[in-house]
C-alpha cells in the first residue's frame, strides 16, 4: 500500500512539476540548403544584415544567430551524407561563433551589459556541443569525397567536429 | 481679457506644478514630497485636480475661440498666449506619458552606445541608468528613421545628462510646435481663428508641451509639404512629406491628397485648398480610427487631424466634435491616476469617458441645429 502510494506521488510529481518539454536553448529550424534557389539571396541578405546589426551587442547577437543557423545546416547536411557542403557550413558556424565571442568580449570591456550575452552564448555552446557529440557518434571518422572531374579528397570529419567542439568549450572558459 | 489671461496663467502654473507629482521615484531628480504624496497617495484628489485642469482648459479654450471668432481677440494677443503657454509648459514634467523617455533611450542606444536601436533594446544595456524608471525598455525603436536622425539634435544638446535630455527634447518638440503654428497661420492666410483652434487646443497643448509627443514634428513636415507645393517647390515638398512619413508613418495616409495637389500644381491648375484640408482631415481621422488595430487610440493621435481642422475655421460643428473628442481622449488618463492601474475597471472607464463627451456634444448639436 505504502509502495503504491509512493509510486503514485512520484508519478504526480513528475507530471505536475517536471516539464516534459524543457528547452533552455532552442536552435532554429533548418533554412534553405545549398543548391536551393533562395540560398544565395539569403546569403546576400545575411551580408546586409551584418551592416544593419552594427554595434558590439548587435554584432554579437547577429553572429550567434548565424552560428546557430550554420550549425543546423551542417547537421542536416551531415545526416544526408553531403559531407563537403556540411563541412563548409560547419566552418561558417565556427567562424561566426568565434566572431560572436570576440564581440561579447568587447561588450564586456565597454560594460554594456551584466554578462547576459555571455551566458546566452554559453547556452548556445552547450547546445552546439550536444549536436557535435551526436554527430560524432553517427558519422565516420573520415570520408573520401569525390567530385566530378576532381581529385578525390579526404574529409577528416571527426577532426573537424572535435575542432568545433574545442572552440565551443572556449566560451565556457571565458 | 485681463481676467481671462490671469485665469489661464494660474491654470498653466497649477498644471506645471502638478506635473512634478508624477515624477518616477527612481528619476534622478525628486520633486517636493507633498507633490509625490498627492499623486501617489491622495489619488482621488489628484484625479479631481487633473479633471479640473482639463475642464477649465477646455472652457477657457471655448471662450477664447468664441471671442476670436467675434473679433474681440486679435492675432498678436493669440501669439502672445502661444509663447506664454510654450514658456510655462516647457518647464513642466512629462507627466501623462513616458514616451519622451523612449525617445531619449532610443537616441542613447544609437548615439551613446553605438548600437542599432531597431536591433538592440534599452533593457539589453544593463548599465543604462534610464532602466530604473523608463516603462518600455523591452522594445526596440518604434519610430521611423527620420525621427531617429532628428533626435540627434536634442541628444547632442543634452551632453549625456538624462535630466538635460528631458528638457532638450521638450524644447525640440516645442520648437516644432511653434513652427507648426506658424505654418497654420500662413496657410490660413493669417486667420487668428485657425491659429487659436490649433495652438491653444488643450489636447495639443498638453500632449505637445507637457508630454512632448513628436506628433507635431511629423505634422510640421506634412504641412510644410503642402506649403512648399503652394510655393511651387514640388521636389522639396515631396522630400518634406517623406521626412514626415519617416517620423511616425501615419502621414502615409496623406499620399493620395498630396498626389492630387501635386498633380494640380504641376498642371498649373487652381488648387481647391478647402477640399484639400477636408481630404487631409478625413485621411488623418481614418488613421486615428484604425489605430486601435495596432494598440489603442492615444490622445496625442488627435493632433494629426487637428492640424487640418484648424484650417477649416468656418466648420463650427467639426470643431465642436474635435474639441469633445479631445476632451474625452484626455480624460482617458484620469482612471489611471485614480487606480494607478491600466487593468481592472480602467479600460471600461476609459471607453466611457472617451465616448461620453463626443456623444453629448453630438446630441447637443443635433438638438441645437433643429
Amino acid at each position: 500500500m505504502r509502495v503504491s502510494r509512493c509510486v503514485l506521488l512520484t508519478v504526480c510529481y513528475v507530471f505536475l512539476f517536471v516539464s516534459p518539454a524543457h528547452a533552455s536553448y532552442v536552435m532554429p529550424y533548418p533554412s534553405y540548403m545549398p543548391g536551393h534557389v533562395l540560398y544565395t539571396p539569403r546569403t546576400i541578405v545575411d551580408r546586409i544584415g551584418e551592416w544593419w546589426n552594427f554595434g558590439e551587442i548587435g554584432r554579437a547577437k547577429y553572429h550567434n544567430r548565424l552560428s546557430d543557423r550554420y550549425m543546423v545546416e551542417a547537421k542536416t547536411l551531415f545526416e544526408y551524407g553531403q559531407y563537403k557542403l556540411a563541412v563548409s557550413a560547419l566552418k561558417k558556424s565556427d567562424l561566426n561563433f568565434a566572431q560572436s565571442l570576440l564581440y561579447i568580449r568587447e561588450v564586456e570591456q565597454r560594460h554594456k551589459d551584466n554578462g547576459e550575452l555571455k551566458a546566452h552564448l554559453k547556452e548556445a555552446s552547450k547546445k552546439h556541443d550536444e549536436i557535435i557529440i551526436s554527430l560524432l557518434s553517427l558519422l565516420p571518422k573520415k570520408a573520401i569525397w569525390e567530385e566530378e572531374y576532381e581529385e578525390p579528397e579526404t574529409i577528416e570529419i571527426a577532426f573537424l567536429l572535435r575542432q568545433s567542439q574545442i572552440m565551443r568549450s572556449y566560451a565556457d572558459t571565458q | 481679457m485681463r481676467i481671462l489671461n490671469s485665469v489661464y496663467l494660474v491654470l498653466l502654473l497649477v498644471l506645471t506644478i502638478f506635473s512634478y507629482g508624477f515624477v518616477d521615484p527612481n528619476f534622478p531628480v525628486s520633486p517636493p514630497p507633498f507633490l509625490h504624496q498627492l499623486v501617489y497617495t491622495y489619488r482621488p484628489v489628484a484625479t479631481g485636480i487633473y479633471v479640473g485642469i482639463m475642464t477649465a482648459l477646455f472652457a477657457l479654450f471655448a471662450l477664447v475661440v468664441k471671442r476670436t471668432m467675434a473679433g474681440h481677440i486679435q492675432a498678436p494677443e493669440i501669439w502672445r498666449l502661444v509663447f506664454i503657454t510654450t514658456a510655462f509648459l516647457f518647464v513642466s514634467f512629462p507627466a501623462f506619458s513616458y514616451d519622451v523617455f523612449n525617445y531619449i533611450a532610443t537616441a542613447r542606444v544609437l548615439f551613446t552606445y553605438g548600437e542599432n536601436p531597431y536591433v538592440v533594446m534599452p533593457v539589453e544595456l544593463s548599465h543604462e541608468p534610464m532602466l530604473a524608471f523608463m516603462h518600455a525598455s523591452n522594445k526596440t525603436a518604434l519610430y521611423g528613421i527620420s525621427w531617429i536622425v532628428l533626435s540627434s539634435i536634442p541628444h547632442a544638446v543634452s551632453f549625456g545628462s538624462i535630466v538635460a535630455a528631458v528638457y532638450a527634447f521638450k524644447g525640440f518638440v516645442a520648437f516644432f510646435y511653434l513652427g507648426l503654428c506658424y505654418l497654420i497661420w500662413l496657410l490660413s492666410k493669417k486667420n487668428p481663428v485657425s491659429l487659436v483652434l490649433f495652438a491653444l487646443h488643450p489636447l495639443v497643448v498638453i500632449e505637445t508641451l507637457v508630454s512632448s509627443h513628436q506628433d507635431v514634428v511629423m505634422m510640421f513636415f506634412a504641412l510644410l509639404s503642402f506649403y512648399l507645393i503652394k510655393k511651387h517647390l514640388p521636389i522639396l515638398a515631396g522630400f518634406s512629406l517623406l521626412i514626415s512619413i519617416g517620423i511616425k508613418f501615419a502621414t502615409v495616409a496623406l499620399l493620395p491628397v498630396f498626389g492630387y495637389v501635386l498633380y494640380l500644381s504641376l498642371r498649373e491648375k487652381k488648387i481647391p485648398w478647402e477640399t484639400v484640408w477636408i481630404g487631409s482631415t478625413v485621411a488623418m481621422t481614418l488613421m486615428v480610427i484604425v489605430s486601435p488595430l495596432r494598440e489603442e487610440v492615444y490622445a496625442w493621435y488627435l493632433i494629426w487631424p487637428l492640424t487640418f481642422t484648424a484650417l477649416l475655421p468656418s466648420r463650427t460643428t467639426l470643431h465642436y466634435v474635435y474639441a469633445a473628442s479631445g476632451y474625452g481622449l484626455l480624460l482617458r488618463f484620469a482612471p489611471f491616476i485614480l487606480t494607478r492601474n491600466w487593468f481592472g475597471t480602467t479600460p471600461m472607464i476609459k471607453y466611457v469617458v472617451t465616448a461620453a463627451p463626443l456623444a453629448l456634444v453630438s446630441l447637443w448639436r443635433l438638438i441645437y441645429r433643429k
